[in-house]
């Protein structure tokens, strides 16, 4: 098989179910809620691949499911080509993971956790030198003197320390300054130069679109998209900025009856913006009649494309 | 043994202050003695009112004139006191409250099994609690020579062993109440329910003739330092018991961490 399309990691209509429901007396007694309903996507060697999604939508569920700390009902989870639950421990061997909103132990200082992990996963020596220098947290302090964004840093460094295969970090960037945020990124980036894979959650979708190779978006505990960030931007809503020579009022109507233009807003100087989706030919061929001033066309942000999935 | 040795070097101050201060008082007790030995008389007479005995429980069955029977009320009176407080909140939080705070999310991306964890953690209390029989012997061995007073060592070491399995039992039912509920508050009620319930049993046990047998279904009934006195050797039935209890307890206690889900 390719190098490149090894499965790292492959969910398969996993399904996660809360609570109990009873019948009793003609009456149903508890509460059943969907934490992740059908979840299905692979991850590919050296790939960084994106989970996106608005808080409860699934994404913790199916991350945790991953880690085999909640118990799915349906479906099935291999990592590194293993299955989740039975080979577990060989798993954790290869694997680093980032939880979202995790505790490190207070009384403990950053070095002497890395010390105690390094017991239970040796570190990569050379490679945690050098995150140590990119981080530069105050290992001798004890983590409950440290801020959330130092904290993180300690977190983070648990993680990556002991160079896995695979990594698996929910909101990883969460209470990280931009220039901490940016040095991870690169680190990130290097690890997939190095062949490591990354599976990764977050808020932050311009992260997303700088780091990721695919994402997948996740709503109401069910994923409703897998594509690659480009493909994704190519395919989907294009912004476009027309500044016309004369007066744009009539033009408005006009271009609003183009099959391609979603949306046109009108600003202050008369500059309309429009939102555009599929064939564009017929609004250059139009565009080609008029008098144009300026004309700009770019890619929607993943932010516009996830708002798209949201509204 | 990484995590053992790990938090038995992070907590060792937690873990040996308790049991030297209970140790403390051995020397506490030996130096009331020669002055107490004279009123003991009038003293023994005060304890034999049912209020007392009600009170003191199987603690009532001591001789206090004699230095071994004021000796045993004393300090297994404060180590019943010890085994109540230490069984409820420790073992019950050892993971729960790492739930709570979150750190076993982090632990468990490691490779250790959960059961191990659990099992590794429960064993610094262990021994930790074993520096309560530890250090009371020492000091006892101490106090007998410079009192110049007689006592078997040996019945105590039985006693003492008794009180560390004792430990280890109810220690257990607490480690499964937290492995249950996952959440520090209701595993130390539960704990709490479970422990002080058989503390109330085996003194209600001791009320009436006819409300005797509830004091079987007491741990603190079991490997009582008055009956290894008593008996003068110790009661292998009893140890069995406990014993058996305990490892039950324990396992189960594995067996559900290991199954159960860790929700954040």
């Amino acid at each position: 098989m390719n190098k490149t399309n090894q499965i790292v990691l492959q969910v398969s209509n996993l399904t996660k179910i809360y609570g109990y429901e009873y019948k009793f007396g003609g009456k149903i007694i508890g509460r059943r809620i969907a934490g992740a309903s059908d979840v299905t996507f692979d991850v590919k060697k050296g790939e960084i691949f994106g989970f996106l999604g608005p808080n409860g939508a699934g994404k913790t569920t199916t991350m945790r499911s991953i880690m085999d700390y909640l118990r799915i009902q349906v479906g099935t989870i291999s990592v590194l080509g293993l299955d989740h639950h039975r080979n577990a421990l060989s798993i954790r061997k290869r694997l680093g993971y980032l939880p979202d909103d995790f505790g490190l132990y207070d009384n403990f200082s950053g070095e002497e956790l890395l010390n105690y992990t390094d017991s239970l996963r040796h570190a990569n020596k050379e490679f945690l030198q050098k995150l140590k220098s990119i981080f530069r947290v105050d290992l001798k302090q004890k983590i409950k003197s440290l801020s959330t964004g130092n904290r993180q840093q300690v977190g983070l460094l648990l993680a990556l320390a002991s160079k896995p295969e695979l990594l698996i970090l929910d909101e990883p960037t969460s209470g990280l300054d931009p220039l901490m945020a940016s040095n991870f990124h690169k680190i990130l980036k290097n690890l997939k130069k190095e062949g490591i894979t990354i599976f990764l959650s977050s808020h932050d979708l311009t992260e997303v679109q700088a780091v990721c190779d695919r994402v997948a978006i996740i709503k109401d505990g069910k994923i409703i998209l897998v594509e690659s960030v480009h493909e994704l931007r190519t395919k989907s809503i294009q912004n476009v900025r027309i500044n016309f020579s004369n007066s744009a009022t009539r033009k408005e109507n006009e271009i609003k009856k183009l099959k391609s233009v979603i949306s046109v807003e009108k600003s202050n100087d008369g500059t309309l913006n429009l939102k555009i989706k599929g064939d564009s030919n017929e609004l250059i061929s139009w565009l080609s009649r008029h008098e144009i001033h300026r004309l700009t066309i770019e890619d929607a942000s993943l932010e516009d494309i996830f708002l798209q999935y949201y509204r | 043994m990484n995590i053992y040795f790990k938090f038995l070097k992070k907590n060792w101050l937690w873990g040996v202050i308790p049991p030297l201060l209970v140790a403390l008082m051995v020397p506490a007790i030996g130096s009331i003695w020669p002055e107490l030995e004279k009123q003991t008389a009038a003293f023994s007479e005060l304890l034999n009112s049912p209020l007392y005995q009600i009170i003191l429980g199987s603690m009532s069955g001591f001789d206090i004139t004699t230095w071994t029977g004021f000796y045993y009320m004393e300090i297994f009176t404060w180590m019943e006191m010890v085994i109540l407080f230490v069984t409820i909140f420790v073992p019950a939080r050892l993971i729960s409250a790492e739930v709570d705070k979150k750190t076993l999310d982090f632990i468990l991306s490691y490779p250790i099994a959960r059961w191990r964890y659990v099992l590794e953690k429960f064993s610094v209390f262990l021994t930790y609690n074993f520096l309560y029989p530890v250090f009371v012997l020492i000091l006892t061995y101490q106090s007998i020579i410079s009192l110049n007073v007689e006592m078997d060592l040996v019945l105590l070491t039985y006693s003492l062993i008794g009180i560390w399995l004792l430990m280890f039992a109810l220690g257990a039912l607490s480690l499964l109440c937290g492995t249950i509920f996952l959440e520090p508050n209701r595993a130390t009620a539960a704990a709490g329910i479970l422990i002080l319930g058989q503390y109330i049993l085996v003194r209600i046990g001791g009320l009436t003739e006819s409300l005797n047998f509830l004091k079987s279904f007491s741990f603190f009934n079991y490997l009582n330092a008055n009956t290894i006195l008593n008996q003068q050797k110790m009661p292998l039935d009893e140890l069995l018991i406990v014993f058996v209890v305990a490892i039950l307890s324990l396992i189960g206690a594995l067996v559900i961490f290991q199954k159960r889900e860790i929700s954040s």
